[in-house]
Parts: C-alpha cells; sequence; structure tokens
C-alpha cells in the first residue's frame, strides 16, 4: 500500500513538474519529485542511493536550477513616471491593472520567464544611464512610451503582439533604444 | 502553420504513448528470470574478503573500484568544462565584493540565525558519513554531497567571495591523483601486509575520506562558479 | 489482476522514463530540457533498483541473516551514476547560461537570422 502510495505521487509529481508552465513552480516540484524517489529507494532497502539522493537531488541540484533561473530569466522592466512626486498605493493600483499584470501574465504564458519590476520618478537619462534594465516603461502625461533593445527577442515579441497584451492603452509608442538615441525620442 | 504545429504536437504525444506502451509489453511479457552470480559472490563472504559491513562500500571501493576512479575523472572533466566555460565568458568580470564583513541586509533574521544553529550539526553528519561510509549507510560521495550543501548554506548567510577556488581546483586534482594511486597500490599490486584485517579497514577508511574530499571540493567549485562568474 | 498491483517500481521506472522523454520532445524552454533529462535519468535509476528486488529482504549491510540481501550491484552502480548526474545538470546550466547571456536565447526554437549572434 505504501509503495503503491509512494509510486502513484512519483508519476504525479513528475508529470506536474514536466507540464507546469511556471518554471519556478516546476523547479519546486522537481526538488519533491526527488525527496519522494529518496523514499522510494529506502522502500528498496538501498539506503546509500537514497542518502546520495536526498543529498544530492533535493539539496543541490534544487539549488543550482533556482540560482540558474534568477541570473538568467528575470526581464527586468522599470516602470518611470516623472510627473508624480511619490508613488503610493492607489496610482501602483492604477498602474498594475492597466499595464503590469497583463505584461506578467502575457510572460508568462508565452515566454515562460519571469518579470521583475521596478518603479522610479528619477528622470529617464539618468535611469537609462545607470542601470540596464531590459525593458523601459515610460509614462509622460497622457503618453507611453516602451523602451527596448531590438536585439531582445522579448521584446519584439511584446511589441508584435502590443495589441493583445496591453487592451485598456491604445496609445503606445515603440523605441527601439539601439537605433534611436534617447536624447531624439526624448522630443 | 498552427496546423502543423498541431500535428506535430499530436505525433509527440503518439510517439512517447506508443514508445511507453511497447516497451512495457515486451518488459511484461517476454522478459525472463535472470541468475543473479554477481550477487551471489558479492553478498557471500564479502566481510572476510574487504573489511568491509557494507556491501555496497565493498563493491565500490575494492572489486568494482574501476567505476569509482572513473567516476571521479568524470567529475573532475565536469568541473573543469564548468571552468573554461565561464572563463570563455568575456563579458563576466569578477564580481566586486563587498568588504564589509557582515553584509547581511537582504538576509532574513530567521534563516540566518537557523543556520547559524544548523551549520555545525551538518558538518558533523557529513564527516560521520564519509568516515562511517564502511559499515553503515553513506560513504564517500553522499558525505562530500552533504559537505557542499553545507558550503551552500553557509552562502545563504554570507554571500561573500572569500573561497580561494583556484586553491581547491589545485586540491582537487591532487585529490584525484591520490585516489587513482591508492587503489592501484593496495588493490591490484597487492601491496598490503601479511594480516590485513586492520589494514582493510584502514584502506577503506581513507578511500571514502579522499572520495569524500575530491566530491566535496569538486561540487563547491561548480556551485561557486555558478553563482559568482556566470550571468551577470 | 488488480489495477493496483500493475504499479510496480519497474513499471514505474518506465513510465518516468517516457515522461521525461515527451518533455524532452514538447517544451522549448531550455531550462525545462534540462529538468526533463534528470526526470529520464530518476526513471532509470528506479528501474535498477526495483529490477531484482524480492520482497522481505534486508539491506546488505552487516553479517549474513535468515533474510536474504537484496542486491548491492545496482546500489553501488546508481550511486556513481547519480552523482555523474548532477555533473551533467551542472554543466547543461552553464552552458545554458552562457547561452543566454552570449545569444540572447532561452528558447529552442528561436530564429537565429534576427538576433545579433556577433556580440
Amino acid at each position: 500500500m505504501f509503495e503503491t502510495f509512494i509510486l502513484l505521487t512519483l508519476l504525479v509529481l513528475a508529470c506536474v513538474s514536466v507540464f507546469s508552465d511556471n518554471l519556478r513552480r516546476s523547479i519546486i516540484f522537481l526538488g519533491a519529485f526527488s525527496l519522494t524517489i529518496a523514499l522510494a529507494y529506502l522502500h528498496y532497502n538501498a539506503p546509500d542511493v537514497a542518502l546520495a539522493e536526498a543529498a544530492i537531488g533535493v539539496g543541490l541540484s534544487t539549488v543550482m536550477y533556482l540560482v540558474a533561473l534568477k541570473k538568467v530569466s528575470v526581464y527586468d522592466i522599470c516602470y518611470v513616471n516623472e510627473d508624480v512626486e511619490v508613488f503610493n498605493d492607489d496610482q501602483i493600483n492604477e498602474i498594475m491593472g492597466s499595464i503590469v499584470r497583463p505584461l506578467e501574465l502575457f510572460m508568462e504564458r508565452t515566454e515562460e520567464i519571469e518579470p521583475q519590476l521596478a518603479y522610479t520618478n528619477r528622470p529617464l537619462k539618468t535611469v537609462a544611464r545607470e542601470n540596464r534594465h531590459d525593458c523601459v516603461i515610460h509614462r509622460k502625461g497622457n503618453l507611453t512610451y516602451l523602451y527596448g533593445d531590438t536585439t531582445d527577442q522579448v521584446f519584439q515579441d511584446i511589441v508584435a503582439n502590443l495589441n493583445e497584451v496591453i487592451t485598456d492603452i491604445t496609445d503606445i509608442r515603440v523605441v527601439f533604444r539601439d537605433e534611436v538615441t534617447l536624447d531624439g525620442a526624448d522630443e | 502553420m498552427a496546423q502543423t504545429s498541431r500535428l506535430f504536437h499530436i505525433i509527440r504525444i503518439a510517439f512517447a504513448v506508443i514508445g511507453a506502451l511497447v516497451v512495457l509489453f515486451l518488459f511484461l511479457n517476454h522478459s525472463e528470470q535472470l541468475d543473479t552470480p554477481l550477487m551471489d559472490y558479492f553478498t557471500a563472504d564479502f566481510f572476510a574478503q574487504t573489511g568491509a559491513q557494507n556491501s555496497v562500500a565493498a563493491i565500490y571501493l575494492n572489486y568494482r573500484v574501476f567505476d569509482t576512479l572513473f567516476e571521479a575523472l568524470m567529475l573532475m572533466v565536469s568541473v573543469m568544462e564548468v571552468i573554461n566555460v565561464s572563463w570563455a565568458n568575456k563579458h563576466a568580470e569578477k564580481y566586486q565584493f563587498e568588504k564589509d564583513d557582515f553584509n547581511r541586509k537582504g538576509n532574513s533574521e530567521i534563516v540566518v540565525r537557523m543556520v547559524g544553529i544548523i551549520y555545525p550539526f551538518v558538518l558533523l553528519i557529513g564527516l560521520y558519513i564519509i568516515v562511517n561510509g564502511h559499515v553503515s549507510p553513506g560513504g564517500g560521495f553522499q558525505g562530500g554531497a552533504i559537505l557542499a550543501t553545507a558550503l551552500i548554506t553557509r552562502y545563504l548567510v554570507y554571500p561573500n567571495f572569500d573561497l580561494d577556488l583556484h586553491a581547491l581546483e589545485i586540491v582537487e586534482k591532487i585529490l584525484f591523483l591520490s585516489i587513482v594511486m591508492t587503489p592501484v597500490l593496495y588493490v591490484f599490486m597487492q601491496i598490503q601486509p601479511a594480516d590485513t584485517t586492520i589494514s582493510h579497514q584502514i584502506y577503506m577508511v581513507a578511500m571514502n575520506s579522499l572520495i569524500g574530499l575530491k566530491v566535496f571540493s569538486g561540487l563547491s567549485i561548480i556551485f561557486y562558479r555558478f553563482v559568482f562568474y556566470e550571468g551577470r | 489482476m488488480k489495477p493496483l498491483d500493475f504499479i510496480t517500481g519497474e513499471i514505474v521506472g518506465i513510465l518516468l522514463f517516457f515522461i521525461g522523454l515527451y518533455g524532452l520532445m514538447t517544451k522549448k524552454t531550455i531550462v525545462k530540457t534540462i529538468m526533463s533529462m534528470s526526470i529520464m535519468e530518476s526513471g532509470i535509476f528506479l528501474f535498477y533498483i526495483t529490477i531484482n528486488y524480492t520482497v522481505g529482504s534486508v539491506p546488505p549491510i552487516g553479517q549474513a541473516q535468515e533474510a536474504a540481501f537484496v542486491d548491492p550491484v545496482p546500489s553501488a552502480l546508481m550511486i556513481t551514476a547519480i552523482v555523474i548526474g548532477i555533473g551533467v545538470t551542472a554543466i547543461g546550466l552553464t552552458m545554458f547560461m552562457h547561452y543566454k547571456q552570449k545569444h540572447g536565447i532561452t528558447h529552442w526554437s528561436r530564429n537565429r537570422d534576427q538576433t545579433g549572434s556577433d556580440h
């Protein structure tokens, strides 16, 4: 009975971690899978293998996957609005509903990467000079600008599907950072 | 375009399902129970022949020691590959490590305190598993992996780079050389004293410690390269 | 034969192998491919461990007792295989991060022509 339960759990965890769309979730499920398979080895009287799997599969490889994911697939978005003195919750909620949340959903669905957001009210030029964000959303009056690179495939995808991604705001201008210098784009 | 990708999707699913069914059918209907001469030989008299009470340790340290040698070589090759790939990475300059010794701003207080309590015990169980590998479950590989996990928990608390990776790399190569030399001298060339009851056990403990330190240094080189030299 | 009797270690090992193979064929993320490979490896390990298992045996430690020993040969083989598996995972993740940094690609199906692959 115990054996059957463990084996069925193994199958379910393997399926979930392969078919899940969110990468971080599926890494955690892979760690749970390793723990369960260590239990299965223990049940089949192979304690040496169970020890090795528990130390390596659960500890080391999960941490390595998480480090790799943190280093690679975080998409860095910066939201710039120079008109605002201090960001309060209402404004952040408004941005969340109109731009940020659809963008996050789109990225998780199609690109399988994790977006990371930062809000600032500093001027655009200092932001662009100091930090190298993957994508900068600039709000100026009623206009919304999107800055990104032409070599960035994710940004290309966002631009190509812009009408489906962001439905609330119709007037969005896309600026490619490496084709246009930022000074020209400001005018 | 969407039609063809859908077709490919169905073909892939069908391939996996049919493959699983064919292998299961062959396994359930045409598998025959073979004799186990290796198992009979290895479990018959392993304590007297090798001095180990754990027959798995007896196999990978005495009967089939070639496996262990080439496994250690394999781990060293993968460490070298990781190092070379991150060297080829011209843009990744070495991280600028902060000199501040107590750079713990971003860490949770709970994690820091609990890791401080757990850390010596993790080291202790790693060393115990390495040294007692021949009489109980465990051995060099498992103990080395547990020691490397202890180093990772140290990284969680203290994310500065103060390990000399180059020295660790040289240590790993020297350990690999001694891992190759010890069984060649002791098992293959039979340089052993007349009464082998004590010397067998000394050989087991020595090999387990060497393998444990080798796996520990290899895995920690991989992890620290990973954290500090790759990416941005 | 009840359906729950069908769930044995060897069969689950084969099924895990094919789940991993399916993920290897369909998933386009490179990290997902590496994870599918480690699931395939786990299936093979489970198959090996359970291939000569008899109910009521004891772990192969200590002197011989009344109950039979479990087969120690697959255990000894699989320990080395697990350590090699973590090496393969580390190499895969390193190459993946290098590739992402050089070409900006996290998926297999990207059109390489559009990316500035020279820098």
